[in-house]
C-alpha cells in the first residue's frame, strides 16, 4: 500500500466485526496532516469501534491500516499508533477514586514515560500547566474531577489529549451530554486548538456540532460516504 | 503481666508482626476492591472457601489448603469467566458464591464430609499463628508492597478509568485480574488472622477510611495504611490489655476508627467551607 508523506492515516479495506457479524465492510479511508475531519452516524454504527482499531486495539479481521506512514501489524506498531494518537472518550468519573485535575491531566504523560512512583518531572509539569491554560481550566488544577460539571470534565479530556504531543486526536462525541452552553463552547476550543497546532483530528458524532470542518463524512453500512 | 510483657512469647510476638504486616501492607487491597466495587467478591471467595475446605476433608488435607487453592482459583478464573460470558464480574462473583456453596453443601450431605470442620476456616486465630502463617504473610504483603510501587501509575490509571488507560497501552483486564488475584489471596491471609466473618475490619474499613481523607491515590494509600495500623494494633493490645476475644476486638476498632475518621472528614469539610 503507498502512503504519500502527506498522509496522516490510511485505511485500506477494513472490516471487523463481533461475533462472525461484520460492522466496519471494507472500509477505506485517507487523513492528511492537519486535516479535520468529521464522522457522522447514528449509535452503534461502529464509529468507536474504527477509533479502537486506529489505537491498536482491536485487530482488524482484513484490510490495511497506516498511521504516520508505518503499517500496524505487529505488537510494537499498536505501540508507535498508541504513541501517536491521543484519543478523547467521553469523559465520566467512573470510578471512586480521588483525583485532582492536574494529576488525571499528568495521567496522559504516561505515554511520554511518566510511570511508576515517580515524581512528575519539570517538563511534565509545564505541560499539563499549558494543556490546562489551553482550555481554561487553570484554577480548577486542585479541584477533585468528580466536582467538574460535563463540559469541565470534557475540557480536562482534551488537555489529556494535549500533553500527550501526540500529532493525531481522535475525539469521541465530544458535546454529547453536553448542556447547551457546552455544545457551543467546547467545539470553538477545539476548533481553535486544532488550527494552532496543526493536529490532525477526527471527531465521531451522532448529533448536529457546531463547528468546522474540512471534510465530513457519514458511517452507514459499515462504510464511509461523503455527507 | 503488663503489655510489653506480652511480646516475649513467640505467640503474642507473631501476632503483633501479623497486626502490622495485615494493618499496614493487606489493607491497601481494600482499596482495589472498594474502587472497582467488587465488596460482594469477598463473598463469593468467601463462599469458594468453604467448598475448598469441603473438598479437602473429603481428600484427607487440612481444611485451610483447601480453602487457600480455592481462594486462589476462584481469584483467577473470576476476571477471565466474566469477561468471555460478558458479565459483571460482581455478577459473576454471585454465580461463584451461589454455586460453590451448593456444591460445598452437596459435599457435606452426599460425602459425609464434617461440616463444622469444614466451617472453622471461617474462624480466624491470630494467636494460633505458625512461623509459615507469618512467612506466608510476609510473602504477600512483600508482593503488595513491590507491585504498589513498581506498578502505581499502571493501578492508578485503571482505579480511575480502565478504558482510558487500555488506550494508553496498559492491559486493563490483565491488571484488573492480578489485582483481583492479589485481593483472593489476601483475603485469605487475613481470614486466618480475624476469621472470614471479620475480615472487613483488616481489609475494608481502613480503605474506606484512606477514601475519605485521601485527595491522591498515593494519599489514600498512606491514610489506608495508618488506619490499618491503629486498627490492627490498637485492637490486639485493647484485647490483650482487658482480655477480650481477639477478632471481635480488632474489628470493633475498625469500626470506631471508621466511625472517628468520618467525623473528622465532615469536620475538614464543614472547616474548609
Amino acid at each position: 500500500m503507498v502512503q504519500t508523506k502527506k498522509e496522516a492515516i490510511k485505511v485500506q479495506n477494513l472490516t471487523f466485526g463481533y461475533d462472525q457479524n461484520p460492522l466496519l465492510k471494507t472500509l477505506s479511508l485517507s487523513v492528511e496532516k492537519g486535516e479535520s475531519l468529521a464522522i457522522l452516524g447514528p449509535n452503534g454504527v461502529g464509529k468507536t469501534t474504527f477509533f479502537k482499531l486506529l489505537l491498536g486495539l482491536y485487530l482488524p479481521w482484513s484490510g490495511e491500516i497506516t498511521i504516520l506512514g508505518k503499517a500496524i501489524v505487529s505488537a510494537s506498531d499498536r505501540v508507535f499508533a498508541r504513541e501517536n494518537i491521543a484519543y478523547v472518550p467521553q469523559e465520566r468519573v467512573t470510578g471512586k477514586l480521588p483525583i485532582t485535575v492536574f494529576d488525571a491531566v499528568l495521567l496522559g504523560r504516561y505515554a511520554k514515560g511518566f510511570k511508576g512512583l515517580k515524581k512528575p518531572r519539570q517538563t511534565d509539569r509545564e505541560a499539563v500547566k499549558e494543556a490546562l491554560a489551553a482550555v481554561s481550566l487553570t484554577e480548577y488544577a486542585t479541584r477533585d474531577v468528580s466536582k467538574l460539571s460535563g463540559g469541565q470534565l470534557q475540557r480536562m479530556a482534551l488537555a489529556r489529549a494535549l500533553v500527550r504531543e501526540a500529532p493525531i486526536i481522535l475525539l469521541d462525541e465530544p458535546v454529547a451530554h453536553l448542556d447547551k452552553g457546552g455544545k457551543e463552547e467546547l467545539p470553538y476550543l477545539i476548533q481553535n486548538i486544532q488550527r494552532e497546532k496543526t493536529l490532525t483530528m477526527i471527531t465521531i458524532t451522532h448529533e448536529d456540532i457546531n463547528m468546522e470542518f474540512d471534510r465530513i463524512l457519514r458511517l452507514k453500512d459499515g462504510q464511509l460516504k461523503e455527507a | 503481666m503488663n503489655i510489653i510483657g506480652f511480646f516475649q512469647y513467640p505467640i503474642f510476638l507473631r501476632a503483633l508482626i501479623a497486626c502490622l504486616l495485615a494493618g499496614g501492607i493487606l489493607s491497601l487491597v481494600g482499596i482495589v476492591i472498594v474502587v472497582l466495587n467488587l465488596t460482594t467478591i469477598r463473598f463469593a471467595l468467601m463462599h469458594t472457601a468453604l467448598f475448598g475446605a469441603a473438598v479437602a476433608l473429603l481428600l484427607a488435607f487440612p481444611p485451610i489448603w483447601g480453602a487457600l487453592v480455592a481462594i486462589a482459583a476462584t481469584a483467577w478464573f473470576l476476571g477471565p469467566l466474566s469477561d468471555k460470558l460478558s458479565m459483571d464480574t460482581g455478577l459473576a462473583g454471585a454465580l461463584f458464591m451461589t454455586g460453590s456453596l451448593a456444591l460445598a453443601f452437596f459435599l457435606f450431605y452426599q460425602a459425609g464430609v464434617p461440616a463444622m470442620e469444614a466451617f472453622d476456616v471461617f474462624a480466624g486465630n491470630i494467636l494460633a499463628l505458625t512461623r509459615e502463617d507469618i512467612y506466608s504473610l510476609t510473602i504477600i504483603a512483600f508482593i503488595i508492597a513491590l507491585s504498589f510501587g513498581v506498578y502505581y501509575r499502571e493501578i492508578q490509571l485503571v482505579l480511575y478509568n480502565s478504558e482510558l488507560a487500555e488506550t494508553l497501552g496498559i492491559r486493563s483486564k490483565r491488571s484488573r485480574n492480578i489485582m483481583l488475584l492479589v485481593a483472593g489471596l489476601s483475603l485469605g491471609v487475613a481470614m486466618r488472622i480475624v476469621g472470614a466473618l471479620l475480615v472487613d475490619a483488616i481489609v475494608l474499613l481502613p480503605a474506606l477510611g484512606g477514601l475519605m481523607l485521601g485527595s491522591s491515590l498515593l494519599a489514600v494509600a498512606a491514610y489506608t495504611s495508618l488506619l490499618g495500623l491503629i486498627t490492627t494494633v490498637c485492637g490486639l493490645l485493647l484485647a490483650l490489655g482487658f482480655n477480650w476475644p481477639l477478632g471481635v476486638t480488632i474489628t470493633l476498632t475498625g469500626v470506631g476508627v471508621l466511625f472517628i475518621t468520618t467525623l473528622i472528614n465532615k469536620f475538614l469539610k464543614t472547616y474548609a467551607k
